[in-house]
Formats: C-alpha cells, structure tokens, sequence
C-alpha cells in the first residue's frame, strides 16, 4: 500500500510536513543524544520541523520494522545501528526487517570499542593480560554490552586471533559495565570511547579496537598489538526502502552539514564519539562488507 | 450441584494452561542462555498448578455460584473495548475512539432515554474529548498516535 | 554550613521558583495520565533546559522528575490505575479508601507521604552519597539474583490468605516477563511468531490492564450508579488533619517507607515499581493490624508514596557519586547533565560543587511544593471525579488507557496487550488471583534471570562443574538468603508470635 512511489515527490522534498526521526533506542543514550543536537542542524537545513520520537524495544527491531513499511516520501526516517540491524535479520527467525530494506542516508558516527580493566588491576598491557588468562584459565572474565553487539563481536574475535577462551558475560545495557568492573564482578569490560571520560581515574584501557588511537584516551590500538580488531557502534539514518536517491541524498546533505559545523564537531567529540562521513553509496557498500564479515563470525556468536 | 467444579479447580486448570501455552512455545532454537531460565520455572508452575486443581478437588472452598457475574452492558463494553484496541492502528486513533465512545455513552442511557438531543450532545462531547486529546499529544508530547492506514494515499 | 548557604543562595531565585512551580505542575499531570512515564516527561523537558542556566535547567528537571512519581498516585488512588509503575501498591489502599468516600483524606496523605518521603530521600542523597553509591557497586550478577527472589518472597505475607494462588501469580508473571527479547543470548521467546511481540510485553500496559480494566467491566455493569461518594460529614479541613496524623503520627512507618524507598532506588536497575510494593508489604507485616490492608488503611498509602519519593533521590545517588544512572529517567538526567558540560562521577562534588549541592538542596525545596500543591489540588480534582457520572467516566477511562498504553512506545501491539491482559486479569481475580504478584513477578523476572544466567557464566569461569556455587558463596548473597528465608516464613513466624503472645495474655487457650 506504501510503497508505490509517487512520482511528485522525487522532485518535491521536504512536503509541508515534519520529518519524524525515530530512535529505536530509550531516551538519554547515545542515538538520542546525537539526534538531539542534529535536530536544530537539519531543521535548518530542510527548512521543516524534526519530530524525534521514540520506538524502543527487542534492541530495535521494532522501530526498523516499523520503517519499513513506513511511506517513501522521506519524511519518515530512522537511526540504524550496525552491528545491530545486520545481526538481528541473521539471527532470528523474523526480525520484520531485512537489512537491504533499510535504505542508508548517511552512517555518521562510530564509537570504537575498548578493553578496559580497573585502574588497581595487575594488569597493565593487553599481554599481561593474555599471560594470566593462560597460565591460570578463569581468572579473565570478560563483561560487554548484549549479545549480538559490537563488543560481543569485539571480544569473540579477541578471542579467537589471541587463541583464548574468555568467557563474556553480556550486561543489559552500557551503563551497566563500569559497575560490573568498578565492583569487581568481571576483569575487563569491552566497553566503548564514549561513556568513558567520568571514569578515566578508575579504568585503564589496554587497547582500543580502532584504526587510529584516539587522542583522548593513552592506550594502543589493536592493530598496533597485533590484533586485527576494528569495531565500534556504527550508527546512521536509514528510510524506507523505496525512497527515491533524489530525497534520501537532500537528507544526506543535511546530516552532513551538521557534521562539518566546528562547534557541533566540538560537542561530539567531549561524548566520545568519531565522526565518520559515509555519502549513501558508500553506507551502503560498508554494510554490506560488514554483512559478509558478520557471516563468518555467526557460528562463534551463539556459543 | 456438585462444588467439584469450584474456583480453584477452574484457577489450577487456567495455570496449567498457561503452563501450555509456554511449554508449546519453548523451540529447539533458543539458545541454551535462553532456555535456562524457562526450563526451572515452568515445572515449578506446573507443581503449583497441579497443588491448586488438587485442592479445589479435594476441599471445595468458593463456588463457581456468585463470580463471574456478567451482564449484557458489561459484555458490550468488553467488546467494544476489544474492537477499540484492535481497530486502533487500522482505522485511526480519532475514528476509531470517537466510534467507541460515542457508542458506549449511548449504550449506557437507560432504553427510555436515548433522544435525539441526547444523542448529539454526547456524539459532540466525544467528539471535542478525542480531538482534544489528539492534539495535546502529538502536539506536546511527541506521541504519533496513529492516523490510520486506510486512508492515507 | 557555607555549602548549604551558597546552595540557597542559588535556589532561592525567582526563576526557579516560577521553573519549579511549572515542572511542579506538569509533572503532577503527566504522573497522573497512565502510561505517560517519568522517563517521557524528562525526556521532553530535557531539550528545554538546553538553553537555561545549569542550576535552574537541573532544577526543573528535578522538580518535574519528583513530581511525575507524586502525581501516579493520584490516578492510583481516583481510578485504580497506576500512574507510573512506581504507584502500583497505592491503589491497593488508595482506591478502596477513595470509594468508601476518604478520596480527600488518601489524597492528601499521599501528598504528605510524597513530601515526607523526599525530604528524607534527599537528606540521604546529601549525607551518605559517596559511601552508599560505593557500597552498591558490590551488587553483582548473583546478588541481583537473589534479591529478585527476597523480592518474591514478599508475596508470602503480601497474600497470605492464598499463598499457593500468590505464588502461582508471580511465576505466572515471570513467565510473561520472558515474552519477548531474552535478557542474556538475545533470543526472542514466546511471542506466537509475531513480529510485534518480539519487544515483549510493556510492564505499563500490563498494569494498566491488570488494575484499571476489571474495575472498568465492574462500573459498567450499573453504569448508572455512583461509584464514588464525597464524604460529606467531615469536609476537606478533617481529611487534612487526618492525612497529617496518617504521616507524623506514625513517623516508624514513614521512616522505614522512605528509607526502604531510597536504599532500593540507590542499587542500579531497581526502582520505584519495586521499592513501592516491598514498602507497603514492609508497613502490612509490621502493623498491628495486617488484615485491614487493602481495605483502605491509609497506611498502605503513606508507605507506598514515601517510598516513591524516596526512591526518586535514592536513583540520584548513583548518578551523582559514579556516574551511573540508578533509573531510566536519571539515565536522562545524566544526558542532560553531559549537554551542559558536566561529567557526573566522584569529582562531581569537588569540581563543580556548587552546581551539585544546589541541585541535591533544590529536592527539599520542591518535595514541599509538591505537597502543597497536591493539597491545593486534590481537592478539586476529587470532586470533579465524583460528578462525572459514570456512565461518562467508563468511556473516559478507557479512553485514557488506550492513549496511555499507546503512548508508552508508540507501539499499537501494547493497546492490544494492555486489553487481553484487562480480560485475563479480570478472569484471574475473579478465581482469587491476586494482580499484585503477578505484577511483581512482571518486574522482577528479568531481574531474576539476568543475575541467574549472568551469575552462571561467572561462575562456570572458576569451576566448570558447579557453576552454580557463586550463588552461596559471596557475602552478600549470604546475607541475602537469609533475609528471604525469614521473608518467605514470616507468616509461621508471626502465627508463633501471635500465639505466644496470646499465650501469655489470657488464661484461656484458644484452638489456633
């Protein structure tokens, strides 16, 4: 019924109409966040009003689902998350969504993950680390954010390229990692840059799973140990799949003039956040490298 | 009649049910994380299932006689109200509430009563409620309640 | 004393007090409308703020915070249906005293309590933030677990007349908690293949379901009757007196309501929805006459909305001190507190103290106009809810409920779950199943789980054969077992009491 593209609007966008940005995720986290200060930039930019709303649950799959069979007139668009809206489809049975429905606009941010252990741990290099989970297997827990996550992906790989077996402990949500590892629940957390700064006295980071080090943070990256990690919450802006490439490239515009601007630059990056600025084709083509990495990591997931 | 058929063997029986209802659900495709947790407490709810039905059977406590005392107001408003949760999507949130209220209002004068006057006034009043209610959310507080697929396009 | 006196200097402003007032106000309506939550009312207050001073922005957002908790209580006690999660326990005593015609005196003692109970919450916040947010970082995985089981245990003494029923209520509540997306293995889990289902079952449809919808089928089977009256003999100045006494007068209750309230909104993951219910079971074992709770004993209310209140400073802690939101609407708090360049944690105090101590004062300030302004209230929206006919209400209600369970999550699948679970709920407590432990197993299940199979892998790191034994060896959770022991005996323990008491009072023995 929605997805008869009208010809009218492939020239006419944005209609006398506000857009409705969904955030699949709950207020006050991350995706929220950045849409919170996007919104003045785009309604700027596309000259209509940015309702942000929220459709929270089954870790987003319901607020995709609903995109989907959302009206392609790019009024209608979402935050996507990677690993998440790559992983769900595999996974279950019928997430409502296929990941080639959710047609980019723009994947705009990443936030790499990091392997952190407790500023008093005796564990001061990711080899002192590697060193104890050998000589006395047990003694390494690992907590991460879900299943199915950037850092349940981060970890599984970790294990696999260094040949360990740490058990991951997945915790209900971010927030919940620096209280598994400030209360000496589990030994390291593959937490996020993000969410970091408030506890920099009390955690150390040994390695974070980026191309380049961040400069906020004193520690190596993966690659540079070794390891060939690179992972991180991806996020983006997706819209119904038949949204004509006039509309969805006017919306690329518009994010990506946010992300240019120096003082919005400035905020984001006191969140721990990276700026990334992929154009549709290329969001497109990263997830779809991702899917085939993703693929092969599946197996070692459920375990 | 008989009390065999009292209210704990009808609530042992409904929580044997849900039991079922559960344990036909469990899937050789959970994880084995997910299926830990289910696989403790469905027995234990069975055990407690089965406690209640044997007690009904064995020492009848309150009869059937004097619950479930329905009537045909009470009937209507369930299904109007069931109508209303489902159609609430389909149809949109202001017909499909004005529908229902002002179905509701009327039903519920007394068969003398129903004038006219009667009728517009509440057909207005839930009118305006509705409408009312409609802008204060969408407007104020970011809900996006729905329009209704039928008739968009 | 310099701190205190700087922090008034910054909170007696007219521009927080006009902030406050209004926060106050929409707070205490959008608490009111079932299904809208706290978290929704900071979060839209939030953007707002933006562009107001740290102090007063932080201030409003306080103020609307406190005053969203204290406003469920007023459809608890009016309708039956809980505002917020955090209000459940208040209609047990709130809406039986509302029909017997004491609406104006449960109002009011809510009002009170609420007030009492935020005054205490925030002297807690003040003096004990630090060591109490340290102490809660040693609630693991197996100690979540078995204070999720201490919590079930409540149901014990919460049902005592139908224990077996109680019990079978909460598994069955626990069961529906597990609809949906698993908290540990991501899988989705009984949801009959619908795609809709897979973000499980909101908990606010569910309540509004379980307490509103039956009352609703009951109305409407005399819809031409009166459901409510104004007790007429004693007037408005009698039911404040009263509600006044209901709090001081009983300062044991208020206390340990408050600070039940604040200890469970301090340990992250754990808020009002359960602090309230453990809080009023707390005030029924300890009172002298359990058998009137839910009869209408204005107790049951003074311990639920001090509880509440409590609760609202108790999440607070956390943030403040660590940096970790205790609760969904301090998660936004903490955003908003990161937009306006402030990262909570440990050097909070020390860094931008001025800021802190002002916003921690500023709950003292405003859990007092939040009494006054539900006195002033209440009155008035009491007796507008007795003159609607009901015939009128029926459909009002349920027009409310659709809205709110909509509301929620944007999401039409919980309009139709708040629905069946009203006709499920109404089938149950006709069959003496009480909605009170369902509910509690609703809240608690995943809470359970989680520290279950979380302690489990935990546990499998160090000993692959008996993983299980993390759960009895940490000192917590010790403590923990033998606090749920004692909870899940206490009716034995107090039929002992009871007897040896009577024992020594009369010479004739009465056959138990």
């Amino acid at each position: 019924m929605f997805s008869t593209p009208s010809y009218a609007d492939e020239t006419k966008f944005p209609l006398n109409e506000p857009i409705n940005y969904l955030i699949p995720f709950s207020a006050g986290g991350e995706s929220d966040l950045f849409a919170r200060l996007q919104q003045p930039y785009l309604e700027k930019e596309l000259g209509q009003k940015v309702i942000v709303n929220y459709k929270i649950g089954a870790d987003g799959a319901l607020a995709w689902s609903d995109l989907v069979n959302n009206p392609a007139t790019g009024h209608y668009t979402a935050g996507i998350n990677l690993p998440h809206i790559i992983l769900q489809p595999l996974q279950r049975k019928n997430a409502g969504y296929k990941t080639e429905q959710l047609k980019p606009v723009m994947i705009f941010h990443v936030t790499p993950c990091v392997l952190a252990v407790r500023a008093d741990s005796p564990y001061k290099t990711l080899d002192d680390l590697i060193k104890a989970a050998k000589e006395k297997p047990g003694s390494v827990i690992i907590g991460g954010c879900g299943n199915g996550t950037s850092g349940h992906i981060a970890s599984v790989m970790f294990n696999k390229q260094s040949g360990l077996n740490l058990p991951y402990i997945p915790f209900p949500g971010t927030a919940d990692l620096p209280i598994a590892l400030l209360g000496n629940h589990v030994t390291a957390i593959m937490a996020f840059t993000s969410g970091y700064s408030q506890y920099a006295k009390e955690m150390r980071v040994l390695a974070i799973a980026s191309e380049e080090r961040d400069p906020n943070i004193d520690a190596p990256t993966f690659k540079e140990l070794g390891y060939n990690i690179v992972e991180g919450s991806f996020r983006g802006l997706a819209v119904p799949p038949d949204t004509p490439d006039s509309v969805v490239d006017k919306l690329y515009q518009a994010c990506a003039k946010a992300n240019a601007d120096p003082a919005f630059k400035a905020k984001v990056s006191t969140m721990g956040m990276t700026l990334l600025d992929m154009n549709p084709a290329q969001s497109r083509e990263f997830i779809n490298k991702k899917i085939e990495d993703y693929k092969i990591l599946l197996k070692d997931l459920s375990k | 009649m008989n009390s065999r058929f009292n209210i704990d063997t009808l609530g042992g029986l409904s929580i044997l049910a849900i039991v079922a209802f559960f344990f036909l659900q469990l899937g050789d495709d959970f994880t084995p994380f997910g299926l830990f947790f289910p696989e403790r407490i469905l027995p234990i709810l069975t055990l407690l299932g089965a406690l209640i039905l044997a007690k009904g059977l064995l020492r009848s406590s309150g009869n059937l006689k004097g619950v479930f005392q329905i009537n045909k107001t009470m009937v209507i408003s369930m299904v109007t109200g069931a109508a209303w949760a489902l159609l609430l999507v389909p149809v949109g949130f202001i017909l499909a509430s004005f529908l229902s209220m002002f179905f509701l209002l009327m039903i519920y004068i007394p068969k003398g009563e129903r004038t006219l006057k009667r009728a517009l006034t509440n057909g207005v009043g839930s009118l305006i409620c509705v409408l009312f209610f409609y802008y204060v959310f969408v407007q104020f507080l970011g809900v996006t309640l729905p329009d209704g697929s039928l008739f968009m396009d | 004393m310099d701190i205190i006196l700087t922090a008034a200097d910054n909170i007696f402003t007219f521009q927080n007090m006009l902030f406050m007032t209004v926060a106050i106000f929409l707070g205490i309506i959008g608490g009111a409308l079932p299904g809208f939550s706290a978290t929704m009312a900071v979060a839209l207050m939030v953007p707002f703020t933006f562009t107001m001073d740290t102090i007063p922005g932080l201030v409003t957002i306080g103020a609307l915070y406190a005053a969203t908790i204290f406003g469920g209580a007023f459809s608890a006690i009016l309708l039956n249906t809980p505002g917020t999660p955090s209000s459940i326990a208040t209609c047990f005593d709130g809406y039986p005293m509302a029909k017997q015609g004491r609406g104006e005196e449960a109002l009011y003692t809510a009002s009170v309590a609420s007030s009492f109970g935020g005054v205490i919450g925030t002297f807690i916040l003040v003096l004990f933030a630090l060591p109490l947010a340290r102490f809660s970082l040693r609630f693991g995985p197996p100690e979540f677990f078995w204070t999720a089981i201490f919590g079930l245990t409540i149901i014990a003494s919460l049902s005592s007349e139908a224990m077996l029923k109680g019990f079978a209520g909460g598994l069955v509540g626990i069961m529906i908690s597990m609809i949906g997306l698993a908290p540990i293995g991501g899988d989705i889990r009984f949801n009959l293949g619908m795609v809709s289902l897979q973000g499980g079952v909101e908990l606010v449809s569910v309540l509004i379901g379980f307490f509103c919808i039956p009352e609703v089928f009951r109305m409407a089977s005399t819809p031409n009757q009166k459901q409510m009256v104004v007790d007429k003999v004693r007037g408005s100045k009698q039911a404040l007196i009263d509600a006044w006494r209901n709090v001081v007068c009983h300062m044991g209750n208020t206390m340990r309501s408050s600070i039940i309230g604040a200890l469970i909104g301090i340990l992250p993951g754990a808020g009002g929805n359960i602090s309230n219910i453990v809080a009023y079971n707390e005030a029924k074992r300890a009172a002298k006459n359990p058998e009137t709770f839910g009869k209408g004993n204005a107790q049951g209310v003074v311990a639920t909305e001090s509880a509440n209140n409590a609760t609202v400073e108790g999440a607070l802690v956390p943030l403040l001190a660590m940096g970790i939101p205790g609760s969904p609407p301090a998660a936004i708090i903490f955003g908003a507190l990161l937009m306006q360049g402030i990262t909570p944690g440990p050097e909070l105090f020390s860094k931008n103290g001025d800021i802190t101590y002002a916003f921690m004062f500023s709950f003292f300030v405003c859990n007092i106009l939040m009494a006054v302004f539900g006195i002033l209230t209440g009155k008035y929206i009491f007796r507008l809810v007795t003159k609607i006919p009901s015939r009128c209400l029926i459909p009002g209600i349920l027009l409310l409920t659709i809205v709110g369970s909509y509301a929620i999550r944007n999401n039409g699948m919980d309009v139709i779950i708040m629905f069946v679970s009203g006709l499920v709920g109404y089938y149950l407590k006709e069959l003496e199943f009480d909605p009170g432990p369902i509910v509690l197993g609703l809240i608690l299940g995943p809470i359970a789980e989680r520290g279950f199979v979380q302690g489990l892998l935990m546990g499998g790191a160090v000993s692959q054969d008996a993983p299980w034994i993390i759960f009895f060896t940490r000192p917590l959770c010790i403590v923990l077992i033998v606090l749920s022991l004692l909870s899940i005996s206490w009716p034995l323990i107090k039929k002992y009491i009871d007897r040896r008491r009577a024992g020594r009072s009369s010479e004739v023995r009465h056959e138990q």
